[in-house]
């Protein structure tokens, strides 16, 4: 993998710009799908949201400033390009963004790329029951096991109002988990 | 023995103090409840997410991102490209033709010309000045002066034969 600064290079100098190209595509592409694909659900959307937000990255590069890394500018255009896309869908559909989330979710169970069990069924409808904020946070921090200072990054939000969300998300799946069960 | 653990510590202390200097982040220990609590929500909770993808999907991936970015350059015939300009360079002729023989440009008249107009009083102009600038127009000082009455334009209006309106335009 070549460093960063060399690969942004690349990006911006149109001769080598295609090959770079490649090579971020093929770095970033499962990690990007699996943040994606936690926020929108479905794989075919998500395969929808993560190619505009490649295509944004390659027609964006040229207004990358590097005051922040590459990774970081792509998780949030991912972020921004998930949450657009369900916002889009709900207006589509006459709803709201959490309400969407939940119908979601309920059809994860006749969904066959989701091989999920019972509880981590549950897990995701407690997870649809948060605030868009604190389900960014809880993805991002449970299961990418990202440090807050990096999810600080891409959310621009302070660690400490992040350990506060997380703290709030977490709380919230227990009780919802707790009451499936009793 | 008691007496043994304090000389050895009598002697650590007079090399270093018992502060040991380690330091935390600003408001560590504001939030070390809320982490241990969440910790022990989270062992509660599944590991994984539950979410699959077919094994070839990421194989592909690149080739179907890059044919929708691709920067080749569009190759266009310049036989199709003057074809295609064809009809507007008719346009365009038609236009100039119009314009050089139906329209007249009057001059743009810019800020200065106006001050000047006003500094040397040109707007008090005078029935002389309309005669003399208008030398092959019979002015008559009868029609000039004739005030024609609203009723009578309204009635004129009303009654008028729109024929003969017609012919006088034409």
């Amino acid at each position: 993998m070549v460093d960063e600064i060399t690969l942004v290079e690349q990006l911006k100098d149109v001769h080598t710009k295609e090959k770079a190209f490649r090579v971020l595509v093929s770095e970033y592409k499962e990690r990007l799908y699996w943040h994606i694909r936690k926020i929108v659900i479905s794989h075919d959307d998500t395969d929808d949201v993560l190619q505009n937000t490649f295509i944004k990255v390659f027609r964006g590069i040229d207004n990358f400033k590097q005051d922040s890394k590459l990774y970081s500018w792509m998780y949030r255009i991912a972020t921004n390009e998930s949450i657009t896309f369900l916002n889009k869908r709900a207006r589509e559909r006459n709803t709201d963004i959490s309400e969407l989330k939940q119908e979601l979710v309920s059809t994860l169970d006749s969904d066959s790329l989701f091989t999920g069990n019972e509880i981590e069924i549950t897990l995701q409808k407690a997870i649809a029951t948060l605030p868009q904020k604190q389900q960014l946070v809880f993805n991002m921090k449970y299961f990418d096991h990202m440090k807050y200072d990096e999810i600080s990054l891409i959310l621009e939000t302070s660690v400490g109002a992040l350990k506060a969300s997380y703290f709030h998300a977490v709380k919230k799946i227990e009780n919802y988990i707790r009451t499936q069960i009793n | 023995m008691d007496n043994e653990l304090k000389n050895s510590e009598d002697f650590i202390s007079k090399f270093a103090s018992e502060e040991a200097n380690f330091s935390v982040p600003s408001n560590y220990f504001d939030s070390v409840e809320d982490t241990f609590s969440a910790k022990l929500s989270e062992e509660m909770l599944p590991n994984h997410h539950g979410f699959d993808v077919s094994d070839t999907y990421f194989n592909e991936l690149e080739d179907v991102i890059l044919s929708k970015v691709s920067i080749q350059p569009k190759v266009i015939s310049l036989r199709r490209r003057i074809i295609k300009m064809i009809p507007a360079a008719a346009a365009a002729s038609i236009a100039l033709f119009i314009a050089l023989n139906f329209i007249t440009f009057e001059k743009e008249v810019t800020v200065q010309e106006i001050e000047n107009w006003f500094d040397n009083d040109i707007y008090r102009i005078s029935s002389d000045d309309i005669t003399l600038a208008f030398e092959d127009i019979d002015l008559s000082d009868e029609e000039a002066d004739t005030s024609i009455n609203i009723d009578d334009i309204e009635n004129y209006l009303e009654n008028i034969d729109t024929t003969s309106l017609l012919n006088e335009i034409n």
